[in-house]
Formats: structure tokens, sequence, C-alpha cells
């Protein structure tokens, strides 16, 4: 009888003592540099008034001599956890969708670079 | 009574005894290798499209300067307590956390040519320690808090309403974007930072 309750007395020990955990953080301004959203940036043609209008106000603007930077950045950050009687572990992944665009001293677009964290379906 | 029902509560007594835990972080994305070595003359454009947006950037007199990382921290803890030696209030930690590294570091001049490229990588062991300490395990033995801070373009604003000495070296911090850059974990106690009196 015992012999034969104690698998199960096991089992239920474990359920009621194991848990698990899931995190996830974002920080930071709301991530719509998408490619659709771009589409029509032209080198030299586009304006810093152009992308703040499709943007919105950047993380940070930042000056060198005659140019300008606009950098947009969220950070995500995506955990799990496995909590368990003896043993105990957690898993955090965090990435950083960015975007970055330069103009020149006649807030002409000059160079800029975006990157986004592969969706769950890629 | 069955020897496995007699051995249930000594399972219970060593699982309430002795626990092990682990945390794993990963920042940013892997970098490609030895990118650093050809990098030179490369345009702004060019490194952009291969690398993607810095996570760090400062301007700087002769142009801008970008730094991109990738981190990989692990932290581990374990803790016995010494009951079964009869001291019921103690219990025994040990803690250790490795890092894995990697900042690729390009400086650009105004006409957006790669100026310099320089990298490191490091798989290290970054802290750890033993206690013995009462009932609970207290005293932390390993900290990397300092390596998983968000990135500082977060702050930007609000750093300005920092304790007095920090808001006072805000000119010259190097996480404002334009006075250079600092890597992760860069201790605050020496450099431009130590006017800061953390």
């Amino acid at each position: 009888m015992f012999r034969r309750l104690q698998p199960a007395l096991l089992l239920t020990l474990v359920a009621l003592l194991a848990g698990c955990a899931q995190y996830r953080n974002d920080r930071g301004v709301e991530v719509n540099w998408q490619p659709s959203a771009l589409a029509g940036l032209s080198r030299g043609e586009t304006t810093r008034a152009d992308v703040l209008a499709r943007l919105g106000p950047p993380s940070q603007v930042i000056a060198s001599g005659d140019e300008t930077v606009l950098y947009y950045l969220n950070e995500h950050a995506e955990g799990e956890g496995l909590l368990l009687v003896l043993y105990n572990r957690f898993e955090v992944d965090t990435r950083y969708d960015r975007a970055i665009f330069f103009f020149d001293a006649d807030d002409r677009l000059t160079d800029y670079s975006t990157w986004l964290r592969p969706s769950d379906d890629d | 009574m069955t020897d496995g029902i007699r051995r249930l509560p000594l399972a219970l007594l060593l699982a309430g005894l002795t626990a092990c835990s682990q945390a794993f972080y990963q920042l940013g994305e892997p970098l490609p290798a030895a990118y650093e070595r050809d990098a030179g003359g490369r345009t702004l454009a060019a490194v952009l499209a291969e690398l993607g947006p810095p996570q760090r950037l400062s301007a700087t007199p002769a142009g801008f300067v970008m730094g991109w990382e990738h981190w990989r921290i692990a932290e581990s803890g374990v803790g016995i307590s010494l009951g079964f030696l009869g001291a019921d209030a103690l219990t025994v930690d040990w803690g250790d956390a490795r890092v894995d590294g990697d900042f690729l570091l390009l400086s650009f001049d105004h006409g957006h040519r790669v100026a310099s490229a320089s990298r490191v990588q490091w798989d290290n062991d970054v802290g750890g320690g033993a206690a013995v300490q009462p009932l609970l395990g207290v005293a932390p033995l390993v900290d990397v808090d300092d390596l998983l801070r968000p990135l500082p373009q977060h702050g930007w604003g609000a750093s300005n309403l920092l304790p007095m000495p920090a808001a006072q070296n805000l000119p010259h911090r190097p996480d404002q974007g334009g006075t250079g850059l600092e890597q992760r974990g860069t201790p605050a106690g020496a450099g431009q930072r130590a006017l800061e009196l953390h």
C-alpha cells in the first residue's frame, strides 16, 4: 500500500514545491522603425524633420561638428526560470532594437541603419 | 512501514537543506569574427550595413566613436545547511560568476571613414566567494548587477536629477553621447566618474 503511494507522494511533493517564472521587460522608445515605416528614406534628400515626423522623439540626439545624430533604442529582455526543490535556473536574453540616423549641416540624411530582433515566427 | 516511506523524511530534509541556483544572461547579438582586422578605411554606411546601429555612441572632436557588444554572463550559487552536523543555525554558501564578453570599438572621422578599430574578447571568472552564514545566506557572494544595467541612453534625461556630485559631472560623463563612451562594467571609483563620489 505504502509502496504504491510513494511515487504519488513524491510527485505531489515535487508539484507543490516546483515552480516556474517568466520575465519580460521593455525600456526605451516605441519600436516603429520596421522596414515598411522607412520606405522612401533617401540619402541626401530626407530631412531630420521627416525622420522625426515618422519615428517621434529619439532616445538620444548627438552632435559632432555640423552633424547631428538621432539614436533610437528599445531594450527588450525576456527571461524564464525553473524553480525546483534543489535547483533553480534562470535565463535572461536581452536584445537591443535600435535605429540610427546621421544628418549633415543642412539637416539632410547622410547615413542610417536599423536593427530589429528576429521575431518568434522567424 | 516500508523502507521507502522511512526514507521520505530524509529526502525531504536533504531537499530543504541544500539548494543550487544558476542564472544565465545574454546581452546583445554575437559580433562577426575578426571584423576589426580589416575595418580600417571602411565607410560608415558599410559598417552600419554589416553590424547594424551601435549600442554605444559618442561624438568626439574627430568625428564619432561607436561600440558594439555581446555578453554572456553566468552566475552560480550553492547553499548547504550544516544542520546535519548539529549546527542548525549555520549555512555554507558558495558562489561564482563568469563572463564571456566581446566589445568592438570603431572610431570614425568626419568623412565617415573608420579611423581606428579595436576589439577585446574575454572569458573570465569575474567574481565568487564562500561563506558560513547564520540561517540564511544574507550576504551575496557574487554580484553581477553592474554588468546587467540598461544602456545609458535610457537615463539620458533623468541624469540631470542625479545626486549633486554626479549631476555636476554630467558634461564630462562618458555615457552622455558627447565625451566618449565606456565599456559595460567599468568601475566608477576611478577616472572621470571618481568625481561622482560613488
